[in-house]
C-alpha cells in the first residue's frame, strides 16, 4: 500500500477518477490543492491530465511555480518517486524536473484516439511489472504532444534508457511517421529523469482501467506501484 | 511605459503553425511565400520611467514565465 498524493490544479480534469483507482487497488490516495505548500507523508506525487490553468501561456507554464511544486520539486530532488500523466507531462518539463517540452501536434489538432506504445524498460516505478518490449494500446488525448528536446539530450535518453514508451504500430514496430500520431521526437510517448525517480507519460493510462472503459492497460502501470 | 515582448520560436525548432500557415497562404495563391512563423506578443505596461531596469525585469518576466528559454528567443521593444 502506498501512500498517495494527486495534486489538484484548477483545470486538471482526472484527479478524483485516477484517486478511485487507485483506492481500488488498495493504496491510501489524498487529493492536494495547488495552494498546499507542504506534502507531508507522501510516498507518490501524481500530477494527473487536464487544462491546468486553461494552457494559456504554455501547456504547464502557469502551473509550475504555484505553492505545491515547491515541495513538488523538493521531493523529486530527494528522488521521491513523481508520475505526471499529459498535462502532468508538460507541467514537470516547464519545471525542468523532466528534460524537453511538449509541443501541439503538427497536425494543430487535437488527438483523440487509441494508439499503441512499446514498453522500452522496466526500470521504473510505474513500469516496473511490465515485460519489455510488451505492446500495449492506451488512450491518447492531447494537443499540446509533440515530445521535443535537443539532439544532445536525446541521444543521452536512449543511451541511458531514459525513455520508457515509444509509439509504435500494432505490431510492436517503431515508426518515426505513420505510427507516431503527434510527430513526437525519436517516437517518445513517456520519459523518465535522470534519476530514475520521475516519470512523464502522454497516453492516459488512468483512462484504461476498466472494463466499461473498453480497455484495462493502464491496470499493468498503476499495479506496478 | 508600455513594452511589447515579442516571443519567437528558435530557427532550429519546427513551427508547426508557421509551417501550415505557409502552406495555406500558398495554397490561397500568394506563392511569393517562401517561410512563415507565428509567435507570441505580450503587451506590458509598466509602472516605471527606467528603460534599462524595465529591460532587466522583462528579461528576468522571461526567463522565469513568458518564454521557454531552450526553445524560443524575445525582443522588448518599448513604446
Amino acid at each position: 500500500m502506498t501512500k498517495i498524493v494527486i495534486i489538484d490544479l484548477p483545470g486538471a480534469n482526472s484527479a478524483v477518477e485516477m484517486s478511485a483507482t487507485l483506492n481500488q487497488l488498495g493504496h491510501t490516495v489524498r487529493i492536494a490543492n495547488y495552494k498546499e505548500e507542504t506534502l507531508k507523508n507522501t510516498e507518490l506525487i501524481i500530477l494527473p491530465g487536464g487544462y491546468s490553468f486553461g494552457d494559456y501561456l504554455r501547456p504547464g507554464a502557469l502551473a509550475k511555480d504555484v505553492p505545491v511544486m515547491g515541495a513538488v520539486k523538493k521531493f523529486a530532488r530527494d528522488e521521491g518517486p513523481v508520475l505526471g500523466i499529459g498535462n502532468g507531462f508538460q507541467i514537470l518539463c516547464e519545471a525542468k524536473i523532466l528534460p524537453g517540452i511538449l509541443f501541439q501536434n503538427p497536425t494543430l489538432t487535437f488527438f483523440r484516439n487509441d494508439i499503441y506504445v512499446k514498453v522500452l524498460s522496466n526500470n521504473t516505478f510505474i513500469t516496473k511489472n511490465i515485460e519489455p518490449e510488451t505492446v500495449l494500446k492506451l488512450p491518447l488525448a492531447c494537443y499540446y504532444g509533440s515530445y521535443y528536446t535537443d539532439k544532445r539530450t536525446i541521444n543521452d535518453m536512449e543511451e541511458f534508457q531514459k525513455i520508457t514508451l515509444k509509439y509504435c504500430d500494432e505490431f510492436g514496430e517503431i515508426h518515426y511517421n505513420d505510427s507516431n500520431p503527434t510527430e513526437s521526437l525519436n517516437a517518445v510517448a513517456g520519459i523518465v529523469s535522470r534519476h530514475g525517480n520521475v516519470v512523464g507519460l502522454m497516453p492516459r493510462i488512468d483512462r484504461a482501467v476498466s472494463e466499461l472503459f473498453g480497455n484495462t492497460n493502464g491496470l499493468k502501470f498503476f499495479e506496478s506501484l | 511605459m508600455k513594452a511589447n515582448v515579442l516571443i519567437r520560436l528558435n530557427e532550429d525548432v519546427l513551427d508547426a503553425a508557421g509551417r501550415i500557415l505557409k502552406q495555406r497562404l500558398i495554397e490561397l495563391g500568394f506563392t511569393e511565400v517562401r517561410n512563415a512563423k507565428i509567435g507570441r506578443l505580450i503587451e506590458l505596461d509598466l509602472e516605471t520611467a527606467d528603460k534599462d531596469g524595465a529591460r532587466e525585469r522583462i528579461q528576468k518576466m522571461c526567463d522565469i514565465l513568458l518564454a521557454n528559454g531552450d526553445v524560443e528567443n524575445t525582443i522588448t521593444l518599448f513604446e
